[in-house]
């Protein structure tokens, strides 16, 4: 094998199929800002305090699609991970995911509305993990990307889960599968299945 | 190429007069039934998998017994005709486009990812019952103890997924044969509860080749939690799948000393169950599962156009079609990373997406 190498060289890096590469300054620190996609297609930029939308998946059930705006970091092959954390009892739902970033306006990479993969696609209801309601209640969001080559960024907010989806039905099997205390393939009707309305 | 014509033909003389073949690929499954005092017993008919085909039909059956009257369920025994892709078993709850009175006869048939019996919306609040990716025979008794609950009357839905294309082939037909073993209410002394967890908007894309998806589940107890069964399910560009035991509460893989679940094989995937199963984890503790996968170049017969095609339906645009495989039940066209795990006691039958 050594002799070989030596006589005809190194055999060169297999091209690279992901084109965009590095965005950015190596030589600076990595920064992301964490967005959301919405259910009509938008992406809006996540603030502290503010509100996260909850959205149907294809699957079924309801997730927080966050996704972020990068720079300084490798574009190809980069890790997403998503969580939303209940800061009561610490407790956390997760998804990981590897994703190509995609060129964005003002020289920032990051996930794209047309696309949800390229979102973390947060897991949160059927609501079989937190004792509160997932909705109109306050949890944390820690968004973190993790480049191929180890550069690392996070995000931690404070953030407010609602309905985003106004549709009637929509609306009342979003706070039924999304309240405290929900059983899976319990009746969902019309009023949400809220009882009480409690915390 | 030629194997499988000459497996068409088999096929198609079987279907019309019969076999007599000792051959399991040719031969359809046979369950003797439990006594009526003992279980239960459900069998599709054999239908026929034609070339080229993926068929997904929804068997709907009810429990036996009146309402209010608790069957308890400790063994089951599944058995499936060689071409099997998935068999899974779900408690009907809330009907959307699919339910036993859809049809007259209690099933719905799909082909091709056409029909509700491939739309996952449809039961998505249906808590698992069973499942099985394994030809031939799966014969599971619980541990000592430990049933699974129902009702008497309570519907239940069997999904058989057969395909008969250029990854799976289903050399004779298709037939799925369950035994429900029951035990008396006074032998039970926890109930058995199930998890199905999903990863959703999966994309395996050549700029992309070698994505992971990793996600979590909670079963919801305070009580410790005994892992009793376990299975992961992808398509062919699945190269590893991985559960772990997790804490419920950290952001990062689990170290390797805690993974109970591995499969590299995504046509035969181990089925882990007790008594080789039996992982006691900690109150509070969850699912850690990974899927990996490997792009490849599509299957023949298939090509990048038709993978793009379906997936610029689903809305994504031009300057993102990739021959990405993407969430959905085709084998041939698409990809999957669910996990199926099975414990006592019970908290809840727990639902991940």
């Amino acid at each position: 094998m050594l002799v070989a190498v030596l006589v005809t060289g190194c055999p060169k890096d297999p091209v690279d199929p992901c084109q965009l590469g590095f965005i950015g300054d190596k030589s600076a620190p990595p920064s992301i800002e964490v967005v959301y996609l919405y259910a009509d297609g938008t992406v809006r930029p996540a603030l502290e305090g503010g509100e996260a939308p909850l959205i149907e998946p294809p699957q079924g059930g309801r997730v927080i699609f966050a996704g972020i705006r990068a720079r300084n970091v490798d574009a190809c092959a980069a890790t997403l991970s998503g969580a939303l954390r209940d800061t009561q009892s610490n407790r956390v739902m997760l998804d990981q995911r590897t994703t190509n970033l995609v060129a964005q306006d003002g020289g920032s990479a990051g996930s794209t509305g047309d696309e949800a993969s390229t979102f973390a696609n947060v897991p949160v209801c059927p609501n079989q993990w937190s004792e509160r309601d997932i909705f109109d209640l306050e949890y944390q969001l820690e968004i973190t990307l993790t480049d191929r080559g180890g550069r690392r960024a996070m995000k931690s907010l404070k953030v407010r889960p609602f309905c985003s989806e106004p549709e009637a039905s929509k609306l009342a099997e979003c706070r039924c599968i999304c309240k405290r205390g929900y059983v899976l393939g319990e009746p969902c009707g019309v009023d949400g299945g809220v009882a009480d309305g409690g915390p | 190429m030629k194997r499988l014509l000459n497996w068409g033909v088999v096929a198609a003389a079987c279907f019309a007069m019969g076999c007599e073949d000792d051959d399991p690929a040719n031969t359809d499954v046979n369950l003797e039934p439990p006594p009526a005092d003992q279980g239960f017993h459900f069998e599709t008919p054999a239908f026929e998998v034609a070339q080229g085909v993926e068929q997904q039909d929804c068997y709907f059956f009810q429990v036996p017994g009146t309402p209010g009257t608790p069957m308890f369920l400790h063994k089951f025994e599944v058995k499936q005709n060689v071409g099997s892709h998935h068999m899974n078993i779900f408690r009907v709850k809330t009907i959307k486009g699919l339910g036993p009175d859809t049809s007259p006869d209690r099933v719905v048939k799909s082909q091709n990812g056409t029909g509700e019996c491939f739309k996952s919306p449809n039961w998505s609040d249906w808590p698992l019952v069973m499942n099985s990716q394994t030809d031939g025979l799966v014969d599971w008794t619980l541990p000592d103890g430990v049933a699974n609950k129902f009702d008497g009357g309570e519907w239940l839905m069997l999904q058989t997924h057969y395909v008969n294309a250029l990854t799976q082939t289903t050399p004779f037909r298709g037939k799925v044969e369950v035994n429900f073993w029951s035990v008396p209410a006074a032998q039970v002394t926890a109930e058995l509860g199930t998890i199905f967890a999903t990863k959703q908007s999966i994309r395996v894309c050549r700029a992309n080749p070698t994505p992971k998806f990793s996600g979590t589940c909670n079963f919801g107890s305070t009580n410790p939690t005994t892992i009793v069964g376990a299975n992961g399910h992808f398509h062919s560009r699945g190269k590893s799948f991985d559960m772990f035991q997790w804490d419920g509460t950290s952001t990062t893989e689990p170290p390797l000393a805690d993974r109970f679940y591995q499969s590299s094989s995504w046509d035969e995937p181990p089925m882990l169950r007790s008594p080789q199963l039996s992982k006691q984890v900690p109150a509070g503790s969850g699912l850690f599962y990974t899927c990996g996968f490997q792009w490849q170049e599509p299957p023949r017969g298939v090509t990048c156009a038709d993978i793009d095609a379906a997936d610029k339906a689903k809305g994504t645009p031009d300057d993102q079609l990739d021959c990405c495989y993407t969430f959905g039940g085709i084998v041939e066209k698409s990809e999957h990373c669910n996990a199926f795990v099975y414990y006592y006691p019970k908290s809840d039958n727990v639902a991940c997406f």
